[in-house]
C-alpha cells in the first residue's frame, strides 16, 4: 500500500512537471518552425544608433540548428564578406584580404559585423531548447491567439553568459519577443517581431529587431524579403571551401 | 629652569626614560619607512601605467570610455591637438585612434586593441615606443605596418617581418580588413599591454578604418602630476570654446588617469587603507605605553609635588613641569627615531627595497620588483608631528591630575 503522503506528493509534482514539459515543448517547437529543416533567406540589416545608420543587404543559408552561412551582397565595401558557422565553430571571410579567419571562442561575445547581434546570437541554435529550463509564466489571450511567455534558465554548468531569458511565443509558434536578462536579472538585449507576414509559403516573423535596452536608439534590425524553405542544398554550402570561394 | 629641573627628572630613572625614548624612536622610523615604502611605490606604479601609455590626461569623445565605438570620433583633432602645446603644463599630447579588432597568423587568431599611434609625438607620451625590444618602431609616418607585445607575438607565433591578418570595424561600420607585416615587438613589462595592444601609424590606421582625419582621443603628459586638476580645468575651457553650442555635438570630455584606471586608485586606496590601519595600531600601542610612563612617574610623584607647592609652586607650575618633560621625552624620541629612520630611507634609496614574493603581483601594476624609497619631507614629518602630537595627549590625564592637588592632600600621599 502506498502511504497517503505519496499521493500528495505526486499531486504536488505532477502538474509542475506537466507545465515545464509543455514550456519546453513550446520552445522546442518555435525554434524548429523557424529554422525549419532547411531555410534560405534574403534580408535587409540595418544596424541603427542616435546619430547614425547603415544598412546591409545578405543572403543565407541554414540547415538544421547547427549549420549556418551568411553571405553579404551590398553595399559594395562589404559585398563578398561572409560567415560560416558550424556547431560552435564560426569562420569570418573577407574578399579584402582572402582569408578565413575562426573566430577564438573569447571573442563569441563580441559584435558580428557592427551589429547589435554577437557571434553567440547567431551560433547558439536549439541551445535555449537543450541547456536551459523552462517554466511556463503565463499564457494570455490576444487579437484571437494565445500568446505564451516562458521563463529560460540556463543550467549550472551551460557556458551561457546570460542568467535568464524570458521568450513570448504565440500559439502558431511564432517568436514575438526574446529578452535576455543578466547576472543579476538586469534586462540588457530584447529581441522583437516588428512584422508578421507570409514569405516562403508560411508565416514567418518578417522583421526583426534587436534591442540594448540601456543604450536609447541603439538597435539592429533584419528585415528579411524572400525566404525558401526545406530545399536541398549541395552538400559543400557549409563547408570552408565555399566560404572564401563561393560555388553559386 | 623649569626645562633644566625637567631634564633631571628625566634622568632619574634613565631606563624607564630611554624605553620611551625607544619606543617613540621605533614608532617614528618604523613610519618613515613604510610610509616610504609606500608612497613610492604609488608612486611608481602611477608613474609606470601613465608614462607607458595611459598618460596623465587624455581627451575623448562623450561617453567614449564606457563603450568605445569608432565610430565616436573628435572631429577635429588638429586643432585641439594644436591649442594644447601652448599651454605650458602641458609636457607633450599625441593623437590616437583605435579600434577592438581580430588578429590572425597562419593559424591562430586572438583578439587586441588596434591603436593608430603618431610617429613623431607618440615617443613624448608613451615609453613603448622604447621598449621594442626586435625589429623598429616603424620605418615612417606612414608606413603600412604594425607592432604587438611579447605576449601577443608569442600566442599569435609571430616574428618580426611576418604578416598578420587584421578584421576590425571601420568608423562607417564596415568590415576593415588588411595585411600588414610586423615590425616590432616591445616589452613593456605589463602583461596587459603586452598582450592587447597594437599599434600602426596614426595615418595607416585613418586610411584602413575609413577615419577620414579623426581621432578618438589625445593623450596628454603633464609637466608636474601634482597639478592635475587646474590642467584639466584650463583644457576644459580651451574645448568649450571651440563648441560654442554644445546642444548640436556633445563636446570631448578631459579624462584623468584615476578614470582611465580606476583599477589602480582602487587598489591603491585599499592599500592605503591597511597602511592607515596600521599606522593607527602602532601610535596607539606606543602612545598608551608613554601615558603609563608619565602617570606612573606623576603618580610616584606625589609628595615632591606636595612640597614644591607648600614652597610656593603653582598646580599651573607643576603641570607645565610635567608637560616639559614629556615633550623632552617625546623631542628626544622622535630624534633618535628620525636618525634611524631616515638612514634608513637612505640605505634602501640606494640599494632598493623588495619584498621576495611580491614582483609578480607588483608587475600587473608596473611596479618594478624592487622599490627605491624617496626621502620628501611628507615622509619625514608626518610620523614625528604626530608621535608628538600624541605624547601631548598622554599627558592630559597626569595633568589633569596634578590641577586637582592640593598642597595638604599632597603631603599626606604615600
Amino acid at each position: 500500500m502506498i502511504p497517503r503522503f505519496l499521493y500528495f506528493l505526486l499531486l504536488l509534482l505532477l502538474p509542475a512537471s506537466l507545465f515545464a514539459q509543455d514550456a519546453t515543448e513550446i520552445v522546442r517547437a518555435a525554434i524548429d518552425y523557424w529554422r525549419d529543416t532547411t531555410s534560405y533567406t534574403e534580408a535587409e540589416m540595418t544596424v541603427h544608433r542616435p546619430d547614425w545608420s547603415r544598412s546591409m543587404s545578405l543572403r543565407a543559408w541554414t540547415k538544421g540548428q547547427t549549420q549556418s552561412l551568411v553571405r553579404f551582397t551590398s553595399p559594395a565595401k562589404d559585398a563578398g564578406n561572409a560567415s560560416l558557422r558550424d556547431g560552435r565553430n564560426m569562420w569570418s571571410f573577407s574578399p579584402k584580404v582572402n582569408k578565413v579567419i575562426k573566430i577564438p571562442p573569447s571573442m563569441m561575445t563580441q559584435s558580428w559585423m557592427g551589429s547589435d547581434f554577437s557571434y553567440n546570437d547567431l551560433t547558439k541554435g536549439d541551445d535555449i531548447v537543450k541547456l536551459y529550463t523552462h517554466r511556463l509564466l503565463n499564457s494570455i489571450q490576444q487579437d484571437g491567439h494565445t500568446h505564451f511567455e516562458v521563463e529560460a534558465i540556463p543550467f549550472e554548468d551551460a557556458a551561457v553568459v546570460w542568467g535568464k531569458e524570458v521568450l513570448t511565443i504565440r500559439d502558431d509558434h511564432i517568436m514575438l519577443r526574446h529578452r535576455f536578462f543578466d547576472q543579476e536579472g538586469r534586462l540588457i538585449k530584447e529581441l522583437t517581431a516588428r512584422e508578421i507576414g507570409q514569405l516562403g509559403g508560411k508565416l514567418i516573423a518578417k522583421r526583426i529587431r534587436m534591442e540594448k535596452v540601456e543604450e536609447a536608439n541603439t538597435w539592429t534590425e533584419m528585415a528579411h524579403q524572400a525566404a525558401q524553405f526545406r530545399i536541398e542544398f549541395p552538400e559543400s554550402t557549409f563547408t570552408l571551401a565555399n566560404l572564401s570561394n563561393p560555388q553559386e | 629652569m623649569i626645562t633644566k629641573l625637567a631634564w633631571r627628572n628625566l634622568w632619574r630613572h634613565k631606563r624607564r626614560t630611554l624605553l620611551s625614548v625607544v619606543g617613540i624612536g621605533f614608532a617614528v622610523a618604523v613610519l618613515q619607512f613604510f610610509m616610504g615604502i609606500q608612497l613610492k611605490s604609488y608612486d611608481s606604479a602611477i608613474n609606470a601605467s601613465v608614462s607607458l601609455y595611459y598618460g596623465h590626461l587624455q581627451i575623448q569623445p562623450e561617453g567614449y570610455l564606457d563603450d568605445p565605438e569608432v565610430r565616436k570620433v573628435l572631429a577635429a583633432p588638429q586643432a585641439l591637438l594644436g591649442s594644447l602645446k601652448s599651454i605650458t603644463d602641458v609636457k607633450a599630447a599625441a593623437l590616437r585612434a583605435s579600434s577592438f579588432a581580430l588578429l590572425s597568423s597562419e593559424d591562430r587568431t586572438y583578439g587586441a586593441q588596434i591603436v593608430g599611434v603618431e610617429f613623431d609625438n607618440e615617443p613624448h607620451v608613451s615609453s613603448i615606443p622604447g621598449v621594442i625590444r626586435q625589429g623598429v618602431f616603424f620605418t615612417s609616418a606612414d608606413a603600412q605596418q604594425i607592432i604587438m607585445g611579447r605576449a601577443l607575438a608569442d600566442n599569435l607565433r609571430l616574428r618580426v617581418g611576418d604578416s598578420v591578418t587584421i578584421l576590425g570595424q571601420s568608423r562607417d561600420g564596415s568590415l576593415a580588413a588588411m595585411v600588414l607585416p610586423l615590425a616590432g615587438i616591445f616589452e613593456s613589462g605589463s602583461r596587459d599591454l603586452d598582450r592587447n595592444i597594437v599599434e600602426m601609424p596614426l595615418r595607416t590606421f585613418q586610411e584602413n578604418f575609413g577615419m577620414e582625419g579623426a581621432a578618438h582621443n589625445i593623450v596628454v603628459r603633464a609637466r608636474s602630476a601634482s597639478s592635475l586638476e587646474s590642467l584639466r580645468g584650463e583644457i576644459s575651457r580651451i574645448i568649450s570654446r571651440s563648441y560654442p553650442n554644445p546642444g548640436t555635438l556633445a563636446p570631448p570630455v578631459v579624462l584623468t588617469w584615476e578614470e582611465l584606471l580606476p583599477g589602480l586608485k582602487e587598489s591603491i586606496e585599499l592599500d592605503m587603507s591597511f597602511g592607515w590601519l596600521f599606522y593607527f595600531s602602532l601610535i596607539l600601542v606606543v602612545t598608551l605605553s608613554v601615558a603609563n610612563t608619565l602617570l606612573m612617574s606623576v603618580l610616584e610623584r606625589v609628595r615632591e609635588f606636595g612640597v614644591m607647592m607648600s614652597l610656593g609652586a603653582t598646580p599651573k607650575r607643576v603641570a607645565g613641569l610635567i608637560v616639559v618633560e614629556s615633550l623632552l621625552l617625546g623631542f628626544l624620541g622622535v630624534l633618535i627615531g628620525t636618525a634611524f629612520g631616515v638612514a634608513v630611507l637612505r640605505y634602501y634609496g640606494v640599494h632598493g627595497f623588495s619584498i621576495p614574493g611580491t614582483e609578480e603581483f607588483l608587475k600587473i601594476w608596473n611596479i618594478p620588483g624592487a622599490v627605491f624609497p624617496e626621502i620628501t619631507f611628507a615622509v619625514v614629518s608626518i610620523a614625528p608631528c604626530v608621535l608628538l602630537l600624541t605624547v601631548l595627549l598622554a599627558t592630559i590625564y597626569p595633568v589633569c591630575k596634578v590641577m586637582r592637588l592640593t598642597p595638604v592632600q599632597a603631603l599626606h600621599a604615600v
